[in-house]
C-alpha cells in the first residue's frame, strides 16, 4: 500500500493539535464535537480547539491520510446522522505512535537531567 | 431550538463565507452542528459562558478562514512556511515604519519638489506596510506562545487586526485629502479653515483608535507573554508599558511620541528573538521546509 510505505518520522514533530486530535481518535471513531470534548478532558482543558482550527486540522490529516471519515452513519436515533465520524488509519497510528515515542524519549532525557522525578505522578492522584 | 439559538446559528453560518468556497462547501454543516452544539452547552451554563463562546469563536474563524484561503491561493502548506521568520522581519520592518514615517510627517514640506512623494510614502510606510507587519508579527508571536494563552493570544491578533484597519484607513484619509489638495489648487484649500479642522479632527481621532487597539494588542501580548515565561521580562513590561501608554493616546496625544520610541525599542527586540526562533526552527534536525506538520 502506498501510504504505508511513507516514514512516520517524517511527520514530526506534530504540532498540539494535531497530536490531540490523533490521541482523542485513538480509543474509537469520533465526530468533530467529541473530539473536541475528548481534547478538553485528557488536556485538562489546556488545549481548546476551535471549530475552524480543528476541521482544518481534519482537513488535513485527511488529504494525509492520517485519520479517515468512516462511512457508516450512526443511528438516526441517537445521533444527528449528517454528522461525519472520522477514525484513525493504520498510517495515523502509526505517526502517532512514533509521536509519542519521541516524546517519551524527551521525557526520559529530562529525567536523566533530573527535571523530573523517577515516577510522575498521574493526573489527577496527586 | 430557541430563538436566541436560531440567531446565532444564524450569524455563524452567514460568518462561514469567509472561509474559501471549496472548505466551506466540505464543512459548512459540520461546523455549523458543532457550532450548535457549543452553543447549546454554553447557553445552559449562563451569559458568561455565551460571551466565553463567542469571543472564542469569532478569532477563531477569523484566523482559520486566512488559513484556509492562503492555503487555497498559494496551495501552501501552512505550518511549513518559516512564519516566525517572517514575523521577525515583519517587526524589524514595523521598527522602521515607526521610525521613518514620523520623520516625514514632521519634516517633509508638500511644497518641496519630492514633497508629495514623499507624503505618498510616508502614507504608504505608516498605512498598509504598518499594518501588514503588525499582523504578521503578532500572528507569528500567537503561533508561538498562543498555546500557552490561546485567548489573549487571539484577542491580541484581533487588536492588531483592528489597529491595522484603523491606521490603512488614516492613511486613505490622508492620502485622499492631499491629492484633492493638489488636483484642485484653485480652491484654495489649504486656506479654508472648516476643511483644516475637519481634517485634522478626523486624522487624529480615527489615529487614537488606532492607537487604542494597538494599546490592547501590546497589552495582551505583554500579559501573555510574562505569564507563559515565553518572551523575557523585560520585553513583557516594555509590552505592557508601550500598551497602557497607547491604549490612552485619544485622552493624552502627547503619548504618542512615547509608544512610538517604544514601538522602535518593541519591533527590534522582538524582531530579532523571532529571526532567532526562526532559524531555531528550520535548522530543527529532522524538519525540512516541505513536510507538513
Amino acid at each position: 500500500m502506498k501510504q504505508s510505505r511513507r516514514d512516520p518520522q517524517s511527520f514530526l514533530p506534530l504540532t498540539p493539535a494535531f497530536f490531540n486530535i490523533l490521541l482523542a481518535l485513538a480509543d474509537g471513531e469520533k465526530h468533530g464535537y467529541a473530539i473536541m470534548q475528548e481534547v478538553i478532558a485528557h488536556t485538562g482543558g489546556t488545549l481548546r480547539l476551535g471549530p475552524g482550527t480543528l476541521y482544518g486540522a481534519i482537513k488535513r490529516l485527511l488529504e494525509d491520510d492520517l485519520i479517515e471519515e468512516i462511512a457508516e452513519r450512526p443511528d438516526p436515533a441517537h445521533d444527528d446522522e449528517r454528522r461525519r465520524y472520522y477514525g484513525l488509519t493504520e498510517f495515523g497510528q502509526r505517526v502517532a505512535a512514533a509521536e509519542a515515542g519521541r516524546l517519551q524519549e524527551l521525557v526520559q532525557l529530562a529525567r536523566d537531567r533530573r527535571l523530573l522525578p523517577d515516577k510522575v505522578p498521574m493526573r489527577g492522584t496527586e | 431550538m430557541k430563538k436566541s439559538a436560531l440567531r446565532a446559528r444564524q450569524v455563524y453560518t452567514a460568518l462561514l463565507y469567509l472561509y474559501p468556497t471549496g472548505f466551506r462547501r466540505e464543512y459548512a454543516m459540520e461546523l455549523t452542528l458543532l457550532f450548535v452544539d457549543m452553543y447549546r452547552a454554553a447557553a445552559a451554563q449562563g451569559l458568561r459562558a455565551l460571551v466565553s463562546l463567542w469571543l472564542t469563536v469569532l478569532p477563531d474563524l477569523i484566523w482559520s478562514a486566512i488559513r484556509e484561503r492562503m492555503r487555497t491561493m498559494f496551495n501552501i502548506k501552512w505550518s511549513a512556511v518559516p512564519i516566525q521568520k517572517w514575523g521577525g522581519l515583519a517587526s524589524f520592518l514595523l521598527g522602521v515604519t515607526f521610525i521613518v514615517a514620523p520623520l516625514i510627517y514632521l519634516t517633509g514640506n508638500l511644497r518641496d519638489a519630492m514633497g508629495a512623494f514623499a507624503y505618498s510614502v510616508a502614507d504608504l510606510l505608516y498605512g498598509p506596510v504598518w499594518a501588514a507587519s503588525l499582523v504578521t508579527m503578532v500572528f507569528a508571536l500567537r503561533e508561538r506562545i498562543g498555546e500557552r494563552a490561546p485567548r489573549r493570544m487571539s484577542l491580541a491578533l484581533l487588536a492588531a487586526a483592528l489597529a491595522a484597519a484603523t491606521m490603512v484607513l488614516v492613511a486613505c484619509i490622508r492620502s485622499a485629502n492631499r491629492n484633492y489638495h493638489i488636483i484642485h489648487p484653485e480652491l484654495h484649500l489649504e486656506n479654508n479653515q472648516a476643511i483644516l479642522i475637519v481634517w485634522t479632527n478626523l486624522v487624529a481621532g480615527v489615529s487614537a483608535a488606532g492607537g487604542h487597539f494597538l494599546g490592547w494588542c501590546m497589552v495582551l501580548i505583554g500579559s501573555a507573554g510574562w505569564t507563559t515565561r515565553l518572551l523575557p521580562r523585560g520585553l513583557s513590561v516594555l509590552y505592557m508599558a508601550a500598551g497602557i501608554a497607547s491604549l490612552f493616546v485619544y485622552l493624552l496625544p502627547a503619548n504618542e511620541g512615547l509608544v512610538g520610541t517604544l514601538g522602535v525599542v518593541i519591533s527590534i527586540w522582538q524582531g530579532i528573538l523571532l529571526l532567532k526562533a526562526g532559524a531555531g526552527e528550520t535548522q530543527a534536525p529532522g524538519k525540512t521546509a516541505s513536510q507538513p506538520y
